[in-house]
């Protein structure tokens, strides 16, 4: 019966006094689920407080202590049902999500030791120089090490820090502040009794309670009364619209003062009275020695140390004001460099021998990785983010599914040309072995009609004058006819006008020997490349090398990729044939030393992709990626559970052909993996794909296909 | 194709100073400029006051010199069927034979004056190339099919404006092209600043200006997720002038922003959670 609270049964009994039927609907969707909420308030977040988090489930929801959010992540309850409409429950996510993005805009973790508060006193000590600090240590860090009872500051602290950011946002967001005082009310209804708690918790309670429902009447033990009033006066400087985090850290030393001035004992001191607000309080003496000397613990110190209830909406500080970063995912480049060197390429140099052409500079980046609105803090410096250093190697961003947002600058694509072997053997077998077939696939192509930039006559607008309609013209208006106003010529760029990018997939599994079958278009030779089997990647390369001879016959712009990953830090990019360069026997003679290598990490290889195809100026640009299995890499999603790989893989990959189709591109993902079609539906959201059954028909059907994605 | 959007024969003469809210050097670098009449490249993001600060420079520049009519500013927003034709002249056909008219780039060469090619990337890349000899020592318009070479006036100054936030390499100006210009960047103004501009040009209260600048400020940081722009300072000025009609805010915001700048749903949700939490 927990979802049943007082405005809930007062809103029913209101309802039902007006005469109105209980609104069956409102009352079975009621609750709202994190995951409900997630894609929505995850923008939310992002757009406040300027920064990505993922918004995670509380694995056990009666326990958010157990899982204090960092920096990048965020826990909330997986389902709330506090409230009796969904609005209302949605409205304590958003709350919730607002709160922890004050700590990013109020300045939670800007906080400054020296900097003086502006309502208070300094307490603290003047200067740092006679502090004990590490070499690496936040002011926050300095700042509770003061304390004897760290944890005790720590929370105290937060409670101050969460009141003057509650305040704080419901002046910056006045749409919210009802909503504020809906669950800050809420949230004080649902407090624990005060009655039958020892002095130190009661005080503490009243502190929380009065962080959420300011002045709200209470009865107290005689006790308690002055030092409550006390703490009442110093929480008031935090509702001012200018007090910063410096005075909550003021107020925390006061208020911490308070609570450990109390005398530790047992519940029952004395009844409780009402307490009244108005009486003046006086200044109590602060401690002035900070540091504050250790103290010798009592007996019953632990038994009475002082404990507060959570707040559900709020968040605990957990590891964030220090500057200690969690150990990051196995580092898995480490294992790769244990395997064969396995390079086959080398960074293509600016200047090439043989008189190819130079490589283009890398274009602009993308939109991704160019922005920067956070500076290089200290925060963000130990985020993950990959920087580019060198020639030739590009950052990506990756698609975060369970976090709906991207990681920034994330993956970092290696791109090089293939070292060409001495000639182009592997290109001249494979065009001889599948000799007279030869013919027919490029007249296949060839048949790709061409056409040329136009001159239209007879245009009403155009660059020139068209002569005959001009004097056809001049002559109706001479024998007094109305004359035709179309007497232009324009030139109308009708011509083929294509760029298309295949990027290949030559992970480790394409070693596979494939079973050859008579069906499907195959060389005439039965022992290419002097084997008697042929693997995928044998395919592959077979394929590529029809690919451009086919392709120079039309004049198409092309390029040929070939992609593997070995962790997020280095994906590899291997060009077989750029845009820009011309099929030489030095490029065609690189098809030899493509080998296969290690794993599949489409994302950043089709961003790399696009990229290539933003540059390019053909107005219809085709990107078809050619893979013999699903996505995936070795810190590929693993960081969300062994078995959540598979989904973030291919919703990173989906999220890159989105980001190709926004971009103008037509993907098309072809697939020789027979269980293709359990993931490619997923993957391919609206995007064309097709599983071959039999590798052996790659080449044909790709030959085929080209003419229809071209059309 | 007709000549396509410009101002017509007579060019456009501010008189009255044209609002205009300095964001860096910007001022004295186009004076700068001026002075020795190099070319200037406008770069930015769409809506942050390149075209206004076109027309706030040729008031200026009206000013210093003394010119009581203003100074003349010829203004061709380019687009991808524009061409070397719209752009210099053409022939036309009268009843006694064809006749040459100037297009607006031959108007503002013979007159003088500023003229300006507004998101220039977006005209074909050919037809830019015309004003290669026009914007080096030589300051020379050819006319080809008059088979004339016109001479610059010494008043002929050329700004052109791009918005590289498209993030297209197509739509990218060619190096000779560029490296003719000087460039001044632009980018969406400070919150206090915007702030100001808002209040002004929407004429609304300065809370309803904060609170705009507050939300495009937050809106901006969703720039990574598929929306290609924030809101432009244009966009929030259209948001004020609505509230300043008396439409409530939150629809003000969801008309004039939101749905200019999404069509995706789930992110057009995202954007008005913040508007609702920014507007009661």
């Amino acid at each position: 019966m927990s979802g049943y609270t007082l405005p809930g049964v007062r809103a029913a009994l209101k309802r039902i006094a007006a005469g109105e039927p209980p609104d069956a609907e409102e009352h079975r969707h009621s609750g709202q689920t994190l995951e409900g909420v997630a894609p929505v308030l995850g923008l939310y977040y992002r757009a406040l407080a300027g920064r990505n988090a993922a918004l995670i489930a509380y694995g056990n929801r009666n326990d958010p202590l157990q899982y204090p959010d960092t920096h990048s992540t965020i826990r909330l309850p997986d389902r709330v049902g506090r409230f009796p409409t969904g609005n209302g429950n949605f409205l304590w996510y958003k709350i919730a999500l607002t709160h922890r993005a004050a700590h990013y805009e109020g300045g939670t973790f800007a906080f400054e030791f020296l900097r003086p508060a502006v309502h208070f006193g300094r307490l603290r000590p003047d200067s740092m120089d006679e502090l004990e600090r590490h070499e690496r240590e936040s002011d926050l860090e300095t700042f509770f090490g003061l304390f004897a009872q760290r944890q005790l500051a720590v929370e105290v602290f937060t409670v101050m820090e969460d009141l003057r950011l509650d305040e704080w946002s419901k002046r910056r967001y006045p749409g919210l502040a009802s909503g504020y005082h809906k669950i800050q009310r809420a949230a004080a209804h649902d407090r624990p009794k005060l009655a039958g708690m020892g002095p130190r918790n009661a005080l503490a309670e009243l502190m929380v309670r009065w962080s959420l429902a300011p002045g709200k009447p209470v009865e107290l033990p005689a006790l308690l009364h002055e030092r409550a009033r006390q703490l009442y006066q110093v929480m008031q400087a935090l509702h001012q619209p200018d007090a910063r985090v410096e005075d909550s850290a003021e107020a925390a030393m006061r208020a911490y003062c308070l609570l450990v001035g109390l005398p530790n004992m047992e519940a029952d001191y004395g009844p409780s009275l009402p307490l009244d607000l108005a009486q003046p309080a006086a200044e109590p003496i602060w401690n002035t020695v900070w540091p504050e000397p250790e103290k010798t613990r009592l007996e019953g110190d632990e038994v009475l140390a002082t404990a507060m209830a959570p707040v559900p909406y709020r968040d605990q500080l957990g590891s964030r004001y220090t500057l200690y970063k969690a150990a990051g995912p196995l580092d898995q480049q480490a294992i790769y460099r244990f395997t064969e060197d396995d390079t086959p390429a080398s960074p293509s140099a600016p200047t090439l021998p043989n008189g190819e052409e130079r490589p283009k500079p890398p274009d602009e980046p993308l939109e991704h990785d160019c922005h920067d609105h956070f500076g290089e803090d200290e925060v963000h410096l130990h985020t993950g983010e990959l920087h580019s250093h060198e020639l030739l190697s590009f950052v990506y961003p990756e698609w975060d599914h369970v976090a709906k947002a991207y990681k920034r600058n994330w993956c970092c694509i290696k791109e090089s040309r293939i070292d060409p072997s001495s000639s182009p053997r592997y290109y001249d077998e494979t065009l001889r072995g599948y000799g007279r077939l030869m013919p027919h696939i490029q007249h296949q192509f060839e048949q790709i009609a061409r056409e040329g930039l136009r001159k239209v006559r007879r245009m009403p607008d155009g660059d020139d004058l068209d002569l005959d309609a001009a004097i056809e013209s001049m002559i109706d208006m001479r024998c007094g006819l109305t004359p035709s106003e179309d007497v232009y010529s324009a030139r109308q760029k009708t011509e083929r006008d294509v760029a298309v990018a295949f990027l290949i997939d030559k992970s480790s599994s394409t070693a596979e020997q494939v079973e050859q079958k008579p069906e499907g278009l195959k060389p005439a030779a039965p022992h290419l490349h002097g084997r008697n089997y042929r693997t995928i990647l044998d395919l592959e390369k077979e394929t590529a090398a029809l690919l451009m001879a086919s392709l120079e016959r039309i004049g198409d712009t092309y390029g040929i990729y070939f992609f593997s990953g070995s962790g997020r830090e280095d994906v590899k990019f291997h060009v077989l044939k750029d845009f820009e360069e011309r099929l030489s026997d030095r490029v065609a003679a690189r098809i030899d030393n493509i080998k296969p290598l290690h794993t599949t990490r489409m994302g950043p290889a089709i961003r790399h992709t696009v990229r290539k195809l933003r540059g390019q100026e053909s107005r219809t640009k085709i990107m078809v990626l050619i893979s013999d299995g699903r996505p995936f890499d070795l810190d590929y999603g693993q960081q969300y559970g062994e078995n959540a790989e598979v989904e973030y893989a291919i919703n990173d990959t989906r999220q890159a052909l989105n980001e190709a189709r926004q971009a103008g591109i037509t993907p098309f993902v072809l697939t020789i993996d027979p269980q293709g079609g359990d993931y490619l539906r997923a993957m391919c959201d609206g995007i064309d794909y097709e599983v071959l059954d039999d590798i052996n028909q790659l080449p044909g059907r790709l030959l085929s296909l080209y003419r229809t994605l071209t059309a | 194709m007709l000549s396509p959007v410009s101002q017509p024969a007579a060019a456009l003469q501010a008189s009255a100073e044209p609002f205009y809210l300095p964001v860096r050097d910007e001022v004295a670098l186009f004076e700068a400029a001026h002075r020795e009449r190099i070319p200037v490249l406008l770069k930015g993001p769409t809506g942050c006051g390149k075209t206004r600060f076109v027309e706030y420079m040729a008031w200026r520049l009206a000013q210093k010199s003394g010119a009581r009519d203003g100074f003349a500013l010829t203004t061709v927003s380019c687009h991808e069927d524009l061409t070397a034709t719209d752009l210099v002249g053409r022939y036309l056909l009268s009843s006694d034979g064809t006749h040459w008219i100037d297009g607006p780039l031959t108007r503002a060469v013979k007159a003088g004056g500023i003229c300006y090619l507004d998101e220039v990337v977006e005209a074909r890349k050919d037809t830019i190339v015309v004003i290669h000899s026009l914007t080096d020592h030589r300051r020379l318009l050819p006319l080809e099919k008059k088979g004339e070479l016109l001479k610059a006036h010494p008043d002929f100054f050329l700004v052109v404006s791009y918005n590289p936030g498209y993030q297209s390499t197509i739509k990218d100006l060619k190096h000779s092209t560029r490296q003719r210009f000087v460039s001044i960047e632009f980018d969406y103004p400070a919150q206090v600043l915007e702030q100001r501009i808002i209040e002004r040009e929407a004429g609304v209260d300065a809370k309803t200006a904060e609170a705009l600048a507050l939300a495009a400020l937050q809106i901006r940081h969703l720039d990574q997720q598929n929306l290609l722009e924030g809101p432009s300072t244009r966009l929030l000025i259209y948001a004020g002038r609505l509230i300043a009609q008396g439409v409530p805010a939150r629809r003000a915001c969801d008309v004039a922003i939101i749905q200019a700048m999404t069509d995706d749903m789930l992110l057009a949700k995202g954007i008005r959670q913040v508007i609702e939490a920014i507007f009661p």
